[in-house]
């Protein structure tokens, strides 16, 4: 967490602690007194852990009385949470997925990663470099920024890995619970008998198959047949990663039709192979339209459907964070609190609603009304908030509502301006 | 249900001695340690001595079925001699011979009998229901829960959940898959059940019996042969260093982990010789298959070519990884951690 300076810091907290004392609505975990309970102060870098709360106004009391930056609760049920790890008594956990615009890759990255030196406050667009071009200081903050479409390609992913949760895992929407975390991403909690006993290697194994590691085509009745010249292949509405490959095929041919996909194709899968699908394009489109039509056509060759069938994997695979996945001791920030990376709610999201969710939309508890915090930003993309864009900023003293000005001042590229 | 009533006979008993009724049946016929010398029950201590041997010997159990009672009663008597013996690879090699033995008979019976034992017996979510999906005819259904609890542990690609028909939180399967699961299951069970007791103090009566089985480890003494490898274990990954630890404690370890190890421990010019010594720790070791393999591997026979070890991306897909390389700092390749460590201590 970095501030740019004590001012600010304390600005912060003080927002953060009117929030708090009149802000009872956290999502409380189930079985508190199992939990391990975790918070960053404002004041100290390092993280105050092992508590164990005995119920919900426990909780309050300590979010009231320390005004935590961020706060976490354990995944994992404990028979003593407070004691030191290797003696807490490990119960089960919950599955806890992470879906983040970090783990995504998309071409907006590049264009809102930029750096701020915290010590003259020059900033400038990635690469980051390791000391400040003008003071040589090696204060270098590395800004993560956000845009619709980073937050959009998120949501989708998390609206992906539901789908697989509750299709070919048989979850019950009832035991999901979605956030938005506050930041660029989404946590999907899952709660059950059964998931809780899950060790890390069982763990694995569902991470592996959302991810769709380890894939064996054959096994999924991609190969050609003894004595064949042809292919043969699954339909669209197969079940597992046998339906999901042939879709992601026929996903793969329409979008070659594009030219502006070119690139991203080549590099996927190669010029040659590339160049013989797309010589047979139109040919392949009809034929793939009511079905998937696995002989292709003559020129189309072994190596060829092995790339096309990889490609299809790679974009219909789930990007999460595996090691939270399959870490069952995780931390996870607890629901409807604050996040000190931006000051907005890590908030819970009826799983119904997902898909119409814009995460930009009042995502502060502060105010948007009155433009009456003075602040200087020294450097920031345009941003939306709601139906209000802010930005760019390069070192400029503005005045902006509350809400703004938490989040430009907590992702530390704005202070106060007195 | 039907399924149990079916499996209420003595035939049933003596292919799965594990079924409550079976050990009802045995402790109904109140058999004692000291009967066991006396003609006509002498058999059943003849028939336990023979399946161990078997067991220790060939790494299975015949399937007879001739005397129903005396294969019944003499599968406690088994894990008792086991028990007392109280030797880890004998043990070892007893649960894996008599469940494999198990299994053969599963693979005879019907679907809806290897539900019922899956179900009762190891509280396995399973269910006998013909599901055609894709080109294939799929016998069983199970918990995906359940399946992963299995293949987790299982190092073959084939296992691993993303190459399985998994819909609406079931894996579908054949009937030679369910009954490889109940074999893992079976092993454990009856490897759990040797354990519960062992170290117990038997009867003067039984001494001769046991100082034969006694006998026959000493005469072959695979543990007692057991000369450790130059290479400092202590500088091995950790994936290395739990398969070689797993193997030195007589556990069970997949066959890619076999080759693993080997491979590595080939590539860092161990002889042979002592590769050989270290798998004779395995419960279904079988000497003349293990030179074959392991020559095979340094490429000393086929095709003349030595394997390279599998890098750590490998591994990964394989369950063999120790948590997610963690330990590793980022190298592609088990030997590069082990040269790594050789040349820190420099």
């Amino acid at each position: 967490m970095t501030f740019l300076s004590y001012n600010d810091e304390k600005f912060v907290k003080n927002e953060f602690k009117n929030f708090y004392s009149k802000f009872n609505n956290i999502s409380f975990p189930k079985e508190i007194e199992k939990r391990e309970f975790g918070y960053f102060t404002f004041e100290q870098n390092i993280m105050v852990r092992h508590l164990k709360m005995k119920n919900q106004e426990e909780i309050l009391k300590l979010i009231k009385s320390v005004t935590p930056l961020h706060i976490y609760y354990s995944s994992a049920f404990y028979e003593d949470p407070s004691a030191p790890m290797e003696k807490k008594g490990w119960n089960g956990a919950e599955l806890i997925f992470d879906i983040d615009a970090d783990h995504i890759v998309s071409d907006c990255q590049k264009e809102h990663k930029f750096w701020i030196c915290n010590n003259c406050k020059e900033s400038g667009m990635a690469p980051i470099p390791k000391k400040c071009p003008i003071c040589k200081s090696d204060k270098i903050n590395e800004i993560d920024w956000f845009c619709d479409k980073c937050l959009t390609l998120a949501k989708n992913e998390a609206i992906k890995l539901i789908e697989i949760l509750e299709i070919d895992f048989g979850i019950q929407s009832k035991n999901i619970n979605v956030f938005f975390s506050g930041h660029r991403g989404y946590h999907i909690h899952i709660d059950s008998e059964y998931v809780r006993k899950l060790d890390q290697n069982a763990r694995r194994e569902i991470v592996d198959y959302l991810i769709g590691e380890g894939i064996d085509f054959s096994r999924h009745g991609i190969y050609k047949p003894k004595r064949s010249t042809s292919f043969i292949g699954p339909d669209y509405d197969s079940k597992s990663w046998s339906g999901r490959i042939a879709r992601g095929i026929y996903d793969i041919f329409l979008r070659m039709k594009d030219p502006s996909f070119e690139e991203y194709f080549i590099e996927n899968l190669g010029k040659s192979t590339y160049k013989n699908f797309l010589n047979n394009l139109e040919n392949l489109i009809e034929l793939w339209h009511e079905k998937p039509v696995w002989s292709f056509v003559p020129n189309i060759k072994k190596k060829d459907i092995e790339k096309i069938c990889m490609l299809a994997l790679k974009e219909q695979a789930i990007k999460l964070d595996t090691i939270v996945t399959t870490d069952i001791h995780r931390l996870i920030r607890l629901g409807n609190s604050l996040n000190g990376k931006t000051g907005w709610i890590c908030k819970e999201i009826d799983i119904n609603k997902l898909e119409s969710f814009d995460p930009l939309i009042s995502p502060s508890p502060f105010d948007y009304e009155n433009y009456d915090v003075k602040i200087k930003v020294f450097s920031s993309p345009k941003f939306r908030f709601g139906q209000n864009f802010f930005g760019p900023y390069k070192n400029k003293i503005v005045k902006l509502p509350l809400a703004i000005a938490i989040f430009l001042i907590c992702k530390g590229v704005a202070s106060l301006y007195s | 249900m039907s399924e149990e009533l079916l499996i209420s006979s003595l035939l049933y008993y003596a292919k799965y001695p594990f079924l409550p009724k079976a050990r009802e049946f045995v402790k109904n016929f109140n058999l004692t340690l000291d009967k066991l010398l006396i003609p006509p029950y002498n058999n059943i201590l003849e028939r336990a001595i023979k399946r161990i041997e078997m067991a220790y010997y060939f790494g299975f159990i015949d399937e007879k079925l001739e005397n129903l009672e005396v294969e019944i009663l003499s599968y406690p008597v088994v894990l008792y001699l086991a028990s007392v013996i109280n030797n880890p690879f004998l043990s070892k090699r007893i649960s894996l011979a008599e469940a494999e033995r198990i299994a053969n008979f599963l693979m005879n019976e019907e679907d809806k009998i290897i539900e019922f034992i899956g179900k009762n017996i190891f509280n396995l979510d399973i269910l006998a229901e013909k599901n055609i999906i894709g080109n294939f005819t799929y016998d069983f259904s199970i918990n995906v829960y359940h399946y992963i609890d299995f293949s987790s542990k299982m190092n073959a690609i084939s296992w691993k959940l993303t190459n399985r028909i998994l819909y609406k939180g079931r894996v579908y399967l054949f009937k030679r898959e369910v009954v490889r699961i109940l074999k893992s299951y079976i092993e454990n069970h009856i490897l759990s059940k040797i354990n519960e007791f062992k170290g117990i103090s038997p009867p003067p009566s039984l001494n001769d019996a046991i100082n034969r089985i006694k006998a026959l480890i000493k005469e072959h003494a695979p543990l007692e042969g057991f000369v450790p490898i130059k290479p400092n274990i202590k500088n091995f990954p950790p994936c290395i260093k739990s398969i070689y630890e797993k193997i030195s404690l007589s556990e069970s370890v997949s066959h890619f982990a076999r080759f693993t190890l080997v491979s590595f421990l080939i590539n860092l010019g161990v002889e042979i010789e002592k590769i050989i010594t270290l798998f004779s720790q395995l419960g279904d070791f079988d000497e003349k298959m293990t030179k074959y393999q392991v020559e095979h591997i340094a490429g000393m026979r086929g095709g003349k070519k030595k394997y390279i070890v599998p890098s750590c991306k490998t591994l990964k897909t394989h369950n063999l990884c120790i948590e997610n390389g963690k330990y590793c700092e980022n190298i592609k390749s088990p030997l590069k951690f082990y040269f790594k460590q050789i040349r820190r201590k420099k």
